[in-house]
């Protein structure tokens, strides 16, 4: 890797201690997993959100799986854009350096562009721009992420379909079934599905898919989940974004 | 509004801000210690809007070979698209160099964390910390939310017991064991910005920051002594002036002292 | 055009320093600054010319100040060194007499220690012999707290290692503010004014050596 001129830079190699304490450190994850195992795998981990709380921001979004994975969003729009053309949507995600349990590449590594979930035509030669920040890694940060997006854009007044909700699904190690919706999956791999899901047109607007291949009744199954695990959020989201707008509400009245 | 210069003029003239505060007023400022379970140490702080984030994530190294005993400490500041309009995407830009080469120098200067302490066995393992403060929300006074949130993050570290075995002369990490780090100087920044080449008003929000023509900031230790006085051009100060920063800052530092005990002691289960 | 002095202040004595205008022959304005023996600085002015659309302000002119380190790439140091650089000469330039128009500094630093002293003396020198409006001048003096305690007005990069604190301003020629501070290890408030009087003792010193250099330079045509 090259020299970063524009941050401060450590020694040129750093090992997280971890890696020195492999034996001690699996019998702790143990140890948790024992915890935390008897999670139901269809159970979604609870979730908190909160629209509006960026000062700065037309709109923004904080979502929180658990206790593990944080993520905060912002979105500005629309604007003029440069050149002409339909409407555009710009995201990016980051990754804080403190996000997973290694410390990640000092540039926090932009995750790929997530497709719009939401879009809209209604406005020509327009750009729109979601960014989110990825605080804290405890799996799922995708789905996380997609349904702040969406939230951040509805808390921005943009003129939507629907709120995207997004969830995550991983397979665990044994073969049957599918487990579900934002596993931590910190040790195993990433989760192999992702989905968006408009639930009020009930229209899925992303699938995103990986790992090893699976024989197609297990995708459906884990769609059919997945689809149910985005129906469930739904609700706490709308009601995060109701929040929010009498917040806003209360607050101009006196003045 | 459409004349902000001669709207903040009049409310100046009435010794307060157009946010209800007086010159010499900080906004409100909490603090939230350990909500990032990833990294070693964490601290959210918040001044009125400002939010700013610190994650400390520990490592091992090697020290540098000019250095044997010193461990290192790596701060770096983001201000990502996402806390304000103006910032764009990428690498960091000028004002979060500016800032990351001022928390180095804060650190170095007040000795709040001395390398050597972060040395494990000389010249052959140390601590790396890197801090990173990303800011959330932008409304002014980054500064004094970045030290802030620093201090507040490294209290919060715990750092696993670490011992070189003798016969392999590999180290060993106890992840079980934890020790907090030795904190040895409690740094605390207070900013003004000049309004007109003479009012000074404290802890200026991204506004004020914008209309005004300069800004000061001073970072003092318990002891009343300086770590840093940091003027960045701007409107020329006498030395009165900047006296009454010091002041002004002195009785900062002890708010803000008191503050940051109060949180520790009540994450502190005894 | 060279000048040389040595000046005597109150508490103890700058180093010769010395100055020459007019070394490059491209730039508008250009100053190459001497501290003790060796060039320290060499800067080169570049304005006001037409702005780029994208950096032009409506009400002023644009200030850029870029430092190259003697080698390498510029990093983080250079980067809020070029920010303490450019605020201060923003107060003093008269930017608004120049609106949507770009000014561009380039300071190369040439010794090792890169005082940041010199480079504050070489870019108001650069503005000077550029002729641009300015508001006031400005000079740039290093103090070092030794570890006794007395204040050493411009330190070897020798004297800067041995010294408990280093601090830097920027002192303006009306009625000699401060227009720019910055600090190194830690002192008391008592030292610090200590530090900026002596300071201000010496920038009457420097900005004499200005007027004495600039009238040289015209003298000679």
């Amino acid at each position: 890797m090259p020299l970063d001129h524009r941050r401060l830079c450590g020694p040129e190699e750093s090992q997280p201690p971890a890696l020195w304490a492999a034996i001690a450190a699996e019998d702790e994850e143990d140890e948790e997993c024992v915890g935390a195992a008897p999670r139901d795998p269809c159970a979604l981990r609870p979730l908190f959100a909160r629209a509006g709380l960026l000062s700065q921001a037309q709109g923004s979004a904080y979502v929180e799986l658990g206790s593990g994975t944080k993520v905060l969003c912002a979105a500005w729009g629309p604007r003029e854009a440069a050149e002409p053309g339909p409407g555009r949507l710009l995201c990016e995600f980051r990754r804080a350096p403190f996000a997973g349990h290694e410390r990640g590449p000092a540039a926090p590594r932009p995750n790929g562009r997530r497709e719009p979930a939401v879009r809209l035509g209604r406005l020509p030669a327009a750009r729109l721009a979601v960014s989110a920040l990825l605080l804290q890694d405890g799996g799922s940060a995708l789905a996380a992420a997609i349904s702040a997006a969406a939230l951040a854009l509805a808390d921005a007044g943009v003129e939507m379909y629907d709120l995207a909700v997004g969830c995550a699904l991983c397979r665990p190690p044994r073969p049957p079934p599918h487990g579900c919706c934002s596993r931590p999956s910190q040790s195993a791999a990433p989760p192999p599905a992702h989905l968006a899901l408009l639930p009020a047109l009930n229209q899925v607007s992303a699938v995103l898919g990986g790992g090893r291949g699976g024989p197609p009744e297990d995708w459906a199954q884990a769609l059919r989940l997945g689809l149910d695990g985005c129906h469930r959020q739904y609700p706490v989201l709308r009601q995060s974004l109701l929040r929010a707008t009498q917040r806003r509400d209360a607050q101009a009245e006196p003045a | 509004t459409v004349e902000p210069l001669e709207y903040y003029r009049r409310f100046l003239k009435e010794n307060c801000r157009p946010d209800g505060r007086e010159l010499g007023e900080f906004r409100t400022t909490t603090v939230n210690i350990g909500s990032i379970t990833t990294a070693d140490g964490s601290a959210l702080v918040k001044l009125g809007n400002t939010t700013v984030i610190c994650g400390v994530k520990a490592e091992l190294a090697a020290p540098a070979a000019d250095s044997a005993n010193k461990g290192y400490i790596v701060p770096n500041v983001e201000l990502p698209s996402l806390c304000a309009e103006r910032f764009r995407s990428g690498p960091p830009g000028e004002e979060a160099q500016a800032a990351s080469q001022f928390i180095a120098d804060v650190i170095e200067n007040s000795q709040m964390i001395v390398k050597e302490d972060l040395c494990i066995a000389n010249g052959k393992l140390a601590w790396v910390l890197y801090c990173d403060i990303i800011c959330l929300d932008y409304d002014g006074n980054l500064l004094d939310a970045s030290v802030f949130a620093l201090l507040a993050a490294l209290k919060n570290v715990q750092l696993p017991l670490v011992t070189i075995n003798e016969e392999t002369g590999l180290s060993e990490v106890n992840l079980k064991q934890k020790n907090p780090l030795l904190i040895r100087k409690h740094p605390v920044a207070t900013s003004f910005a000049v309004f007109d080449d003479t009012l000074l008003i404290v802890d200026p929000t991204a506004e004020e920051e914008d209309l005004a023509t300069g800004t000061v900031t001073i970072v003092t230790d318990e002891e009343g002594r300086l770590c840093s006085v940091h003027k960045p051009g701007g409107s020329p100060l006498t030395g009165a002036k900047l006296q009454d920063c010091i002041t002004r800052a002195i009785t900062r530092h002890k708010e803000v002292k008191k503050l940051i005990d109060k949180v520790i002691k009540s994450i502190t289960p005894k | 055009m060279a000048a040389v002095m040595a000046v005597e202040s109150g508490q103890s004595r700058l180093r010769p320093f010395s100055c020459e205008l007019g070394l490059l022959s491209r730039p508008d304005g250009r100053a190459t600054f001497l501290q003790g023996v060796t060039p320290s600085v060499l800067a080169g002015l570049y304005g006001p010319v037409e702005a780029k659309i994208s950096k032009e302000l409506p009400d002023r002119a644009a200030l850029e100040v870029l430092l190259r380190p003697k080698v390498g790439l510029p990093g983080v140091l250079e980067r809020s060194r070029e920010q303490l650089l450019r605020q201060t000469c923003e107060a003093v330039v008269l930017g608004a007499l120049h609106p949507r128009t770009a000014i561009t500094l380039v300071l190369q630093v040439l010794s090792d220690a890169s005082l940041l002293s010199c480079c504050l003396n070489a870019a108001c020198m650069a503005l000077l012999d550029a002729g641009l409006p300015l508001a006031a001048l400005f000079c740039g003096v290093t103090c070092a707290l030794q570890p006794d305690g007395s204040v050493l007005l411009d330190p070897t990069a020798r004297q800067e290692q041995e010294a408990r604190a280093i601090l830097t301003f920027a002192i303006g020629s009306s009625e000699r503010k401060v227009l720019m501070a910055t600090t190194k290890g830690s002192c008391s408030v008592e030292e610090m004014q200590q530090c900026l009087a002596a300071a201000q003792g010496a920038a009457d010193t420097i900005f004499q050596f200005y007027r004495d250099s600039v009238r040289r330079r015209y003298c000679k045509s």
